[in-house]
């Protein structure tokens, strides 16, 4: 986490100071390394008495893009609903290990889930605006922080919007119900909506797997320009997505982490023969 | 196929035809008969009309007859009868209660009779006398030109074609007028009506809604849950009669802690309210589950609370589930009339107020047709407005709907 970007997470209100102190006595480990988004330590994950995730470790890097890649039920979008603590609404989701997120470990008691999940960001698999105008989609998650302004909020709606490559086709009708938006216009309400509230991380769950190759395209590329300034994970079906935009790929069998590493390496020489077997369209 | 089986076959769908049938003709036997009693009787009167007749008697103390000669309207019928004098006309004909009676079908503006005074006893006395179209005439009294009363009208068996000559060639001076603003209306009752379902949706929506809420958000699986839950399903089966009940044994006590007495249109409403409360939770809750779970999951992951999630998102959502659910109440409100037989009472009234008791319009046909002489007619004129009423909420429900519907799919 560059040094910029970290004050102005201290600055924010709610939470910054615990987790300060919090940071000085849990985790020196991950504290120190500023390009980590998430440091996991053992992660495992249970349904009831199903562990879907089984011991995952790793340091998962700041502004880059990191994908998810898998069979269906290995565990990737679990994992990612970590991040965010959205496991948190599944009745008897049960979490051990650790993910430490600027030294603090995001399950530990002192952390206040709703502020987590304005820093951590995420867009679903189907498109999933509110039946609320443009407007007051993206202005939604500055509203519920109490901004009232209506200044801020228009500018916020406006540079949202902007950096989410959607500003030109809507700046017109900002006040027409977003679900009269296309699929794709849609998904990048979606990612405006996240925006607006300047989280650090952004989780997508398999992002484009709903819209069309036109819409993909430009969720992509939308991707690839939004990781100069936030971390992105991605989870993917699409192999060719993967290799397309991710700096990083994590491939999950079955709960397990199998590998991870830079893209280039997983898609060119995996180490593991899983993964050789899962790229080269084996299975899956 | 044996010809057993044919045979069966034919039968079964014969019986299925033949129950249809037999609804369909129950359906439209009751309108037709709803609507061939009441449909001539339905007219503005009878629509926005008092009840209760009332009797006029007035004076007119030393108003001396001018010599302004009225010219009646062209329009005037063949049975009309003008006084060119006095600046009135009147028909023969027959009223809602089957009497023979002098109905006054024009009066000029600057006719003298609309100068009296009512001097009945009672608190209108002194009062502006009404003199306009639609009122009935009985007696009319004059001084001739020797000083001496004359009675004239339907009271003496006259004809109107008899009486209104004699008016307008012998009077000197008019002495008093005996009419009466005929009844029959239902106006008192379309009024409480309405006051019924505003009071009664104000107690009921709120607390449903809320109720909703908790069950379908905030309550979490357990016994006492499940126990609030099947209360509810139980409310909604408990006949109505035994709410009008607890409505004066329960909430009448609690209303009286306020100062009100007796039964009363807000009595009525909190019976109503505790009534409605089941269909409306249940329903309430079933527009809340309507709405997609990933609204819920992207304004959580937006750092919105689970409060501003229910309220700011998954409400408004649900928001046409919930008003569809208000507009049904509002149709069983007026439908419903033992739940208010005890609550509200059964005397109806022309001008209703909520701290005293009136009747509904469906209440208002239960008193028509209890009493010795059951007026049929206006029970199914009362009744063609309550079912169009109906009729109207459940088809805007419909189009409700279908509206969402259609926004739920694109």
């Amino acid at each position: 986490m560059s040094a910029s970007k970290f004050q102005k997470f201290m600055n924010r209100a709610g939470g910054a100071k615990k987790e300060t102190m919090a940071s000085s006595s849990e985790s020196s480990r991950a504290s120190r390394r500023d390009n980590v988004a998430f440091a996991l330590e053992d992660v495992n994950l249970y349904y009831g008495d199903f562990q879907a995730l089984n011991d995952i470790t790793f340091d998962l890097p700041t502004h880059q893009v990191t994908a998810f890649i898998g069979p269906s039920g290995c565990g990737k979008s679990t994992l990612l609903r970590c991040f965010n603590r959205m496991n948190d609404l599944i009745d008897n989701c049960r979490v051990e290990g650790a993910i430490y997120r600027n030294g603090v470990d995001i399950y530990g008691d002192s952390v206040d889930v709703v502020d987590l999940r304005t820093h951590v960001g995420m867009v679903f698999q189907q498109p999933n605006p509110f039946p609320k105008s443009i407007y007051d989609n993206v202005a939604y998650g500055l509203v519920c922080q109490g901004v009232r302004s209506k200044k801020v909020l228009d500018e916020a709606v406006e540079s949202s919007l902007k950096k989410a490559a959607l500003w030109d086709e809507v700046k017109d009708h900002l006040r027409r119900d977003a679900t009269q938006l296309s699929g794709g216009q849609q998904q990048r309400l979606c990612i405006a909506r996240a925006i607006a509230l300047q989280p650090d991380v952004i989780l997508m769950d398999e992002p484009t797997s709903a819209l069309d190759p036109i819409a993909t395209a430009r969720i992509e590329d939308l991707i690839t320009q939004l990781k100069e300034e936030y971390t992105i994970v991605i989870v993917t079906h699409s192999m060719s997505q993967a290799a397309r935009i991710s700096d990083k790929t994590a491939f999950f069998l079955l709960g397990d982490l199998i590998e991870f590493g830079p893209t280039d390496d997983i898609f060119q020489n995996p180490r593991d023969k899983r993964t050789e077997d899962y790229i080269t369209g084996k299975f899956g | 196929m044996t010809r057993i089986r044919k045979i069966k076959d034919t039968v079964m769908q014969s019986l299925t035809w033949l129950a249809s049938g037999i609804s369909a003709w129950v359906l439209v036997a009751i309108l037709v008969f709803i609507f061939s009693n009441g449909w001539k009787l339905l007219d503005r009167t009878v629509l926005l009309g008092d009840y209760h007749a009332r009797n006029i008697v007035s004076g007119f103390g030393d108003i001396q007859t001018t010599d302004v000669v009225f010219t009646p309207p062209a329009s005037l019928g063949d049975d009309e009868v003008a006084s060119t004098r006095y600046g009135f006309a009147v028909r023969d004909e027959i009223d809602k209660e089957k009497n023979h009676v002098h109905t006054i079908t024009w009066v000029d503006d600057r006719s003298p009779l609309r100068n009296g005074t009512i001097t009945t006893a009672g608190p209108t006395q002194g009062h502006k006398a009404p003199f306009d179209a639609g009122m009935n005439i009985n007696k009319l009294v004059f001084i001739d030109a020797s000083g001496e009363e004359v009675s004239v009208g339907r009271f003496k068996q006259q004809t109107p074609q008899e009486w209104i000559p004699l008016l307008d060639s012998e009077a000197k001076q008019i002495a008093e007028f005996h009419g009466k603003v005929p009844g029959g209306g239902m106006r008192g009752s379309l009024i409480a009506t309405l006051m019924l379902i505003g009071l009664s949706l104000f107690f009921s929506v709120p607390i449903g809604i809320f109720a909703a809420i908790y069950l379908y958000a905030i309550a979490k699986q357990n016994r006492l849950t499940t126990f609030v839950r099947s209360s509810i399903e139980l409310l909604a089966g408990v006949p109505s009669i035994i709410f009008s009940m607890m409505g004066i044994t329960l909430i009448f006590p609690i209303i009286r802690l306020f100062g009100l007495s007796g039964q009363s249109i807000i009595l009525g409403s909190l019976t109503m309210a505790v009534l409605l409360l089941p269909v409306l939770i249940r329903q309430t809750e079933e527009a809340l589950r309507s709405v997609p779970t990933s609204y819920a999951q992207a304004s959580l992951a937006l750092g919105a609370t689970q409060t501003e999630t229910l309220f700011r998102v998954v409400l408004p959502a649900a928001r046409n589930g919930i008003f569809s659910a208000c507009l049904l109440a509002v149709s069983r409100i007026i439908g419903e009339s033992a739940a208010l037989i005890f609550t509200m009472g059964t005397a109806i009234q022309d001008s209703p107020a909520v701290t005293s008791g009136a009747t509904s319009l469906a209440v208002q046909i239960y008193v028509l047709m209890g009493g010795e002489n059951p007026n049929f007619e206006l029970a199914s004129a009362i009744s063609i407005v309550i079912l169009i009423l109906v009729l109207a909420l459940n088809l805007t429900v419909k189009v409700v709907s279908a509206l969402s519907d259609k926004k739920g799919k694109a």
